[in-house]
């Protein structure tokens, strides 16, 4: 059961980890939903509607920006960018995040421990 | 990018509101698939086409969700965020609609232009681009006879910051020309940079193509004549009907045509022309360039002339038709079982027992090949 993820509440956090894995570079659709399931060793993934669906959102509160790449074969790729507001959300989502596990921390611990 | 694959994507956006955001929602769609779709071949090199193809649609997941976010938003509330927009949309004077037919030229020098059918009765351009370059805004002349749009063409300073902007890849430069349905003008097209699309569209009149340089993508297309002018730079051809003529010149450069139904005269000085699922017939005349067709259906006699160049020519295998071949120092050959019924200098021959239509072949020093 220990590595038993729950996923509901990771799914909760999508946008979060989107902003951050983007944070870690530009990146497209295809791209972030492998490193997802690279990092997770496949134990969670995201497919790419939804990543679509989350660049939208996070595009409309301007929080990511998209690009073309140089690519001249095919359909040309769409990057997608942290703007300076996508930075600040982030750091704001991180901060939440580390206050709710040290709150979980506390709540869930073994009294006997 | 597998064909298949392709249209599997495709299918998913058929019976869609054609409109530029859901254009380029498509494009990235697609652009990631086929990264997939390689990689997944890679990892799995014993896999069948259609499993990889599973695959890639799987982790793909239901894309309906997104397509229905974006049919339901305006292209002008997509692109709000990203930059400026500047969107231009003539009116008739009162209830009056104009009586003089108007032509469209577009001009394109840099970015990605959408040519689409649009649902009203006049022309309409919106242009989505860099909040920094507004030197790229696009150029809109309008006389009663011509509706002319143009992309500036920067220079010096203008042209330095232009190259800044593309290669730490943050450019954007996107407009979308609607014409109405059934258009009646002329539409006269130079791509001098850039990339055009032109897509569903069906043109009343005649449409004149000259590409200097670039990328040029028809597809799903209707016109009553076609003048085209590859002077460099890629054209690629799909699903064009033109009821008269395809006319054109291809001075280099590369022209595709795939499921073009047209009486072709073509002049092809250099460059490559490949032609895939054709129907028709024509003239081509290859001077140092190379020429490959395959054809679907001929319905008329084929002419085909080179002075250094190469030209191959395809048929169904059932196809029976008549040869009539000169050639000074070149060389005629004919890789489909046929009767010589003459060649004293010349060649005539026959193909099938019941010829339905008459290839000429004709060559100074150049390879003509028929298959």
């Amino acid at each position: 059961m220990e590595a038993e993820l729950s996923k509901n509440l990771i799914r909760g956090h999508t946008d979060a980890i989107v902003l951050n894995r983007l944070n870690q570079g530009d990146s497209y659709g295809y791209r972030i939903a492998q490193d997802i399931a690279a990092m997770t060793n496949n134990q969670y993934t995201i497919n790419e509607a939804t990543l679509y669906a989350v660049f939208r959102r996070l595009g409309k509160a301007g929080l990511v920006e998209s690009y073309y790449g140089d690519e001249t074969q095919g359909a040309r790729r769409k990057y997608y960018m942290l703007t300076s507001a996508g930075k600040q959300r982030l750091k704001a989502e991180q901060q939440a995040w580390q206050f709710t596990r040290e709150m979980l921390d506390i709540l869930m611990r073994d009294a006997n421990e | 990018m597998n064909e298949k694959l392709k249209r599997k994507i495709e299918a998913i956006f058929a019976n869609r509101v054609n409109n530029l955001a859901l254009e380029e929602f498509k494009n990235e769609v697609e652009a990631d698939a086929r990264e997939a779709y390689s990689d997944y071949q890679v990892s799995h090199p014993r896999a069948s086409e259609g499993e990889v193809i599973d695959h890639v649609l799987s982790d793909l997941g239901d894309l309906d969700a997104v397509i229905d976010m974006i049919a339901g938003e305006t292209t002008n509330q997509v692109y709000q965020m990203d930059g400026k927009i500047s969107c231009h949309e003539d009116t008739p004077q009162g209830d009056q609609m104009p009586d003089v037919i108007q032509n469209v030229d577009v001009n394109v020098y840099a970015g990605q232009v959408f040519i689409m059918q649009g649902t009203g009765s006049q022309v309409k351009v919106e242009q989505v681009f860099n909040h920094e370059h507004a030197e790229l805004a696009v150029v809109i002349n309008e006389t009663p006879q011509q509706y002319a749009v143009t992309m500036p063409r920067l220079s010096g300073r203008g042209l330095l910051g232009l190259f800044s902007a593309t290669t730490s890849n943050r450019f954007k430069n996107v407009i979308k020309v609607e014409l109405p349905a059934h258009f009646k003008g002329v539409l006269n097209l130079k791509l001098n940079a850039g990339e055009v699309f032109m897509t569903d569209l069906v043109l009343q009149n005649q449409l004149d193509i000259t590409v200097s340089a670039g990328t040029l993508h028809v597809n799903r297309l209707e016109a009553s004549e076609l003048m085209l002018t590859l002077l460099a730079g890629r054209a690629h051809l799909q699903q064009v009907k033109v009821q008269r003529l395809v006319k054109g010149t291809v001075s280099a450069g590369e022209l595709y045509l795939e499921q073009v139904e047209a009486k072709f005269d073509l002049n092809i000085a250099a460059g490559v022309v490949t032609g895939q699922r054709l129907i028709g017939s024509g003239h081509f005349d290859v001077n140092a360039g190379s020429l490959s067709l395959d054809w679907q259906t001929v319905d008329a006699q084929l002419d085909l002339t080179t002075a250094l160049g190469s030209i191959r020519v395809g048929f169904d295998s059932q196809a029976s038709y008549t040869i009539q071949g000169y050639s000074t120092l070149g060389l005629i050959r004919v890789l489909r079982p046929h009767q010589v019924q003459s060649s004293t200098g010349n060649l005539t021959a026959q193909v099938g027992n019941d010829p339905k239509f008459k290839v000429t072949a004709q060559t100074s020093f150049g390879n003509i090949t028929i298959r």
